[in-house]
């Protein structure tokens, strides 16, 4: 019940800022969008006038600066977030961490609540994101059949991309597996703050221990890995995948839950 | 009762806190006595889990401690300081089920509190005011109140000090450090004074007042040789 409720709590807190980032690549996307297709009916009036007619395609509208900087924006703030959420807990004299670390409710808890409110903004910004491309296609489509101007890729082509295909993927088993990446990732930055405050009299070098003891963890996998790589097949190559993987999640969590539980100081 | 058994706490290479052990009893004041870096509210949060000790273990009526029993008060707020009093009082009542809106009202009232006022907005005396009245209304078995009078005015520690003698601190165990202790003095029913990290005395305030003739103060000018 009390994980329902910080859960919400959470959310609540992150609405304004979530809001203002949606709003934010929202902006930028149809704002350039209406850009582009201005010029290229400018453009194309030139060509016509010229007796020659453009080709335009919706892939040059995505690999361009501004798109992909609403996207890198989005990363960027997403992961930036996922400390924050903790760090901002600390700010100031009176830590709200102090409160939370007295709730009577039991503290993993707490990072529960935290690590779904991120995963949901992620989603949920990956959601927003596929619908935002849906109509910008549209739109895309629309306008330059209006104007006359040819246009060659369809909506499926998007996927072609890098970036879309690892925010899209073509499979369920492929999308499970990108979520699980995107909650490592976090996995990893919540672990790196939970150590970072937990050390007393925290110092210039306190990230540079906390870097180095989850850098040990994740390099243990990596270095086995990359030792017996060669000796493998490629079926045994993702056993030892799926193993590193799952190794690293459960010591980051056991090291996470345990300076949580044991070893924050506020 | 609050059993604080052989804890200790180092910071980098200061033994800040060394073998300390002392008990708090329900329905009494106990005082945390000391010069300033010896450690009080050290102990107070390491009570609470906020600065886990090193070593040693607490206990609270024998059993590891029970949030929902014991409350803790430090000198300064502990929510965003852009939150107004009543949305602090939501968040308490969402969170703690023992708190008590009534018993917050209530303190409200005799505090003269404004609901809507923002935390940023208030002066320090009515911060304390507000820290207190959210922790009273946890409606704990044992209180922890860090530096309560700390940088506050003369009423405002007054109406605190009423608080401490009115009913609605009884059965309850306070455990309290505090610079100012002459304010408190008459309300104190144990002393635990500490030096360097260490538990210098442990007295019953009443016996030394009436067998010794000597006041808190008295027994601190002995001790720090002040």
């Amino acid at each position: 019940m009390n994980l329902l409720k910080l859960i919400g709590w959470e959310l609540d807190r992150v609405k304004k800022i979530y809001g203002l980032l949606l709003g934010v690549l929202i902006t930028i996307q149809f704002g350039w969008l209406a850009v582009f297709l201005w010029r290229n009916t400018v453009l194309n009036e030139e060509y016509r006038r010229e007796g020659q007619s453009l080709l335009v395609v919706f892939h040059s509208y995505l690999m361009s600066t501004p798109y992909i900087l609403s996207i890198g924006i989005g990363l960027i703030v997403m992961l930036v977030f996922s400390g924050w959420i903790w760090y901002r807990e600390f700010w100031g004299r009176g830590t709200f961490m102090m409160r939370l670390l007295t709730l009577p409710t039991k503290r993993i808890q707490l990072f529960i609540s935290k690590f779904i409110t991120i995963m949901m903004m992620i989603l949920g910004l990956i959601a927003v994101q596929w619908f935002a491309l849906v109509i910008e296609y549209q739109i895309f489509t629309t306008w330059l059949d209006g104007q006359g101007i040819r246009q060659q890729d369809t909506f499926a082509d998007i996927r072609q991309l890098d970036v879309f295909s690892l925010l899209y993927p073509t499979s369920f088993v492929n999308f499970i597996i990108h979520v699980m990446l995107i909650a490592f990732v976090v996995l990893t930055i919540f672990t790196f703050v939970l150590v970072e405050r937990s050390l007393w009299q925290r110092t210039i070098f306190s990230p540079l221990v906390s870097i180095a003891l989850i850098g040990g963890v994740l390099a243990i996998p990596s270095t086995i890995f990359y030792v017996i790589e060669q000796y493998l097949f490629m079926d045994e190559l993702a056993l030892i995948l799926v193993i590193g993987f799952l190794f690293s999640v459960a010591t980051l969590t056991i090291i996470a839950r345990q300076y949580l539980q044991k070893k924050l100081s506020v | 009762m609050i059993e604080v058994l052989g804890v200790k706490k180092r910071y980098r290479k200061k033994q800040v806190i060394e073998d300390v052990s002392f008990t708090a009893q329900k329905g009494e004041i106990t005082c945390l006595i000391g010069l300033n870096g010896t450690g009080k509210s050290t102990i107070l949060k390491g009570i609470m889990g906020l600065t886990p000790f090193d070593q040693g273990t607490v206990l609270v009526d024998g059993k590891p401690i029970d949030l929902n029993r014991v409350a803790f008060v430090p000198d300064h707020s502990t929510f965003p300081i852009h939150f107004t009093i009543e949305q602090c009082e939501a968040f308490m009542r969402d969170f703690y089920p023992t708190f008590d809106p009534k018993l917050f009202a209530r303190l409200v009232d005799e505090f003269k509190l404004f609901p809507e006022d923002k935390l940023n907005e208030l002066s320090k005396g009515t911060l304390a005011k507000v820290n207190l009245a959210l922790g009273i209304a946890q409606d704990p078995d044992y209180l922890l109140l860090d530096e309560p009078f700390s940088g506050i005015d003369v009423f405002s520690k007054e109406q605190i000090v009423e608080l401490f003698s009115s009913d609605l601190m009884e059965d309850r165990g306070v455990l309290i450090t505090t610079h100012e202790i002459e304010d408190i003095e008459y309300l104190v029913d144990k002393a635990v004074m500490l030096n360097r990290g260490r538990i210098a005395r442990e007295f019953d305030v009443e016996d030394v007042r009436f067998i010794h003739g000597k006041s808190i103060v008295d027994v601190m000018r002995e001790e720090y040789g002040a």
